[in-house]
């Protein structure tokens, strides 16, 4: 399997008490499809995905990607949070090589397929400029384009798109569907919003409360070449809808 | 479009305007009230041999610039700079230290609000003993008064740091160090820019207090020594001139701050 996600439980820490969010959690994620993660709020469902990214510890269970288990953080799995969390101090080109400079990858290659990135996602005129100039649409793609430079096999989307408008969001979240299933890359994201999470992936990892299990996991009938907007007036978009909707509120 | 032409013209001006007035204002009170000053020795409302007067202060600034005024200001300048550049290269480094061993600052955190609170003018005599009656104890006397606040702000700017924008740069792998040079610093340079304003001014204070309890030159001893013979038209000179320092200062690193945050925050 090229993900497995294996009897992961996790508890947080304080000086009042230890409070368990995530009890046993397993899935498994084949290679190029695109899982989402859908749960109640405080189910740790992003604390989830920050222990696939190597960057949390489980309290138990373990994390096994291309048949390694994960145990910190790995150049082969790429992380995107919330807000596109570009510098203002950087040019767009300079925060699109970000990842690239960290892992001392910054080769002729390399930056040659980033700038290939730019340009295929319309971003090439403004490599220059600072991200103030950028509206949140195009900040988002070049967060994404960062976090595709260094050529992640896995990639994970903590609420990617929840810092922006419901209609940017909504463009955004298409503009990233087309672009990752064009690198054809696997993806593990995790959202609060279920027509989100209907609209993108190919299945839905459902958690229960706190602490919580894995409640259902849902196949979606809308293939690989879907648009991610239009598939929203698919005419079985909605019975999916109810379904995982039903799943979260047991 | 012609119309918004002209509505944005018309409020150009109008900011204009408003910055003209405020410079006039700024201005005419300063010579409102040296007039003021002035005006009321002379029609006898107050002794000039007590309060000095703008006139005499002017007389005694040209008769010391020929003399060795220009001599008492260097080590006063001089003595600044020493303490400025110090207190930032050392607070700077601690700052660092302690941002990089959360350990060592909630070890050290006790200690530094304690030498923070205590009046550092209570240090006067130790300094004296222990760095000597010279320049070394003027920027000692900086030093301590400019350190620790300088210390504290930079780490509370270095541990206040975007947590997403670290989480960003961990998700590639970035050690702590890492950390530091791509996102901490550029991210914390308002923040240096703002203890530096407030480090300068610190600086200055520690320097004329450090001139009072030791030294043979520069404006705090000049002040002193004319205090004590009692010529007030030297001493008003001096603090005026030290005011006028103080700003200049303050100017020079508003302008490096201005110059920075261009070429850092591209706005």
């Amino acid at each position: 399997m090229f993900l497995s996600v294996e009897n992961i439980g996790l508890s947080y820490q304080t000086a009042e008490r230890e409070t368990m969010a995530v009890k046993d959690v397993s899935f498994d994620v084949k290679e190029g499809e695109f899982v989402s993660i859908v749960g109640p709020s405080g189910c740790g469902k992003s604390t989830l995905l920050s222990c696939i990214a190597g960057l949390t510890v489980p309290t138990t269970g373990q994390i096994i990607f291309k048949g390694r288990p994960t145990d910190g953080v790995r150049e082969d799995v790429g992380y995107m949070l919330q807000s596109d969390n570009l510098m203002p101090w950087r040019s767009i080109y300079k925060n699109v090589t970000l990842g690239l400079e960290i892992q001392n990858k910054l080769t002729a290659e390399n930056e040659a397929y980033a700038q290939s990135l730019l340009k295929k996602y319309d971003l090439w005129e403004f490599k220059d400029s600072y991200p103030s100039r950028l509206s949140g649409g195009m900040r988002q793609r070049a967060a994404l384009i960062r976090t595709l430079a260094v050529k992640p096999d896995l990639l994970l989307l903590d609420e990617a798109f929840s810092a922006l408008d419901y209609q940017t969001r909504v463009n955004v979240s298409r503009d990233v569907y087309r672009i990752l299933r064009a690198e054809n890359k696997t993806m593990v994201m995790v959202t609060h919003d279920i027509p989100e999470a209907v609209a993108m992936s190919d299945r839905v990892v459902v958690l229960s409360k706190r602490p919580s299990v894995v409640q259902k996991i849902l196949t979606l009938p809308f293939g690989r070449r879907r648009d991610p907007i239009s598939v929203r007036g698919h005419g079985r978009f909605q019975s999916f809808f109810d379904a995982v909707w039903k799943e979260m509120n047991i | 479009m012609n119309n918004t032409r002209y509505s944005r013209s018309r409020y150009l001006r109008a900011v204009q305007k408003e910055k003209r007035a405020v410079r006039i204002l700024q201005l005419s009170i300063v010579a409102g009230l040296l007039f003021a000053w002035e005006a009321g020795t002379r029609l006898g409302l107050a002794d000039a041999f007590i309060v000095s007067s703008p006139v005499r202060m002017f007389s005694m600034f040209v008769t010391m610039a020929g003399g060795d005024l220009a001599r008492h200001v260097m080590y006063t300048v001089g003595e600044t700079m020493a303490g400025f550049f110090l207190g930032v290269a050392m607070g700077f480094g601690a700052a660092v230290g302690l941002w990089y061993s959360p350990f060592a600052h909630k070890v050290l955190s006790p200690y530094l609000v304690v030498l923070n609170s205590l009046p550092k003018v209570a240090l006067g005599p130790v300094i004296i003993v222990w760095a000597g009656a010279g320049i070394s104890a003027v920027i000692t006397m900086a030093l301590a008064i400019s350190l620790i606040v300088t210390i504290m702000e930079l780490t509370h700017g270095f541990y206040s740091t975007d947590a997403n924008m670290m989480t960003t740069v961990q998700s590639f792998g970035a050690g702590k160090w890492e950390c530091f040079k791509k996102v901490v610093m550029p991210y914390n340079v308002p923040v240096l820019f703002q203890s530096l304003k407030v480090n300068i001014g610190l600086c200055l204070v520690g320097v004329i207090t450090g001139e009072f309890l030791v030294s043979r030159a520069g404006l705090g001893y000049l002040i002193v020594y004319a205090g004590q013979v009692f010529k007030m038209d030297l001493v008003m000179m001096s603090v005026v001139l030290l005011g006028f320092i103080a700003f200049l200062m303050y100017s020079a690193v508003s302008a490096a701050e201005k110059l920075a945050v261009k070429i850092i925050n591209h706005i």
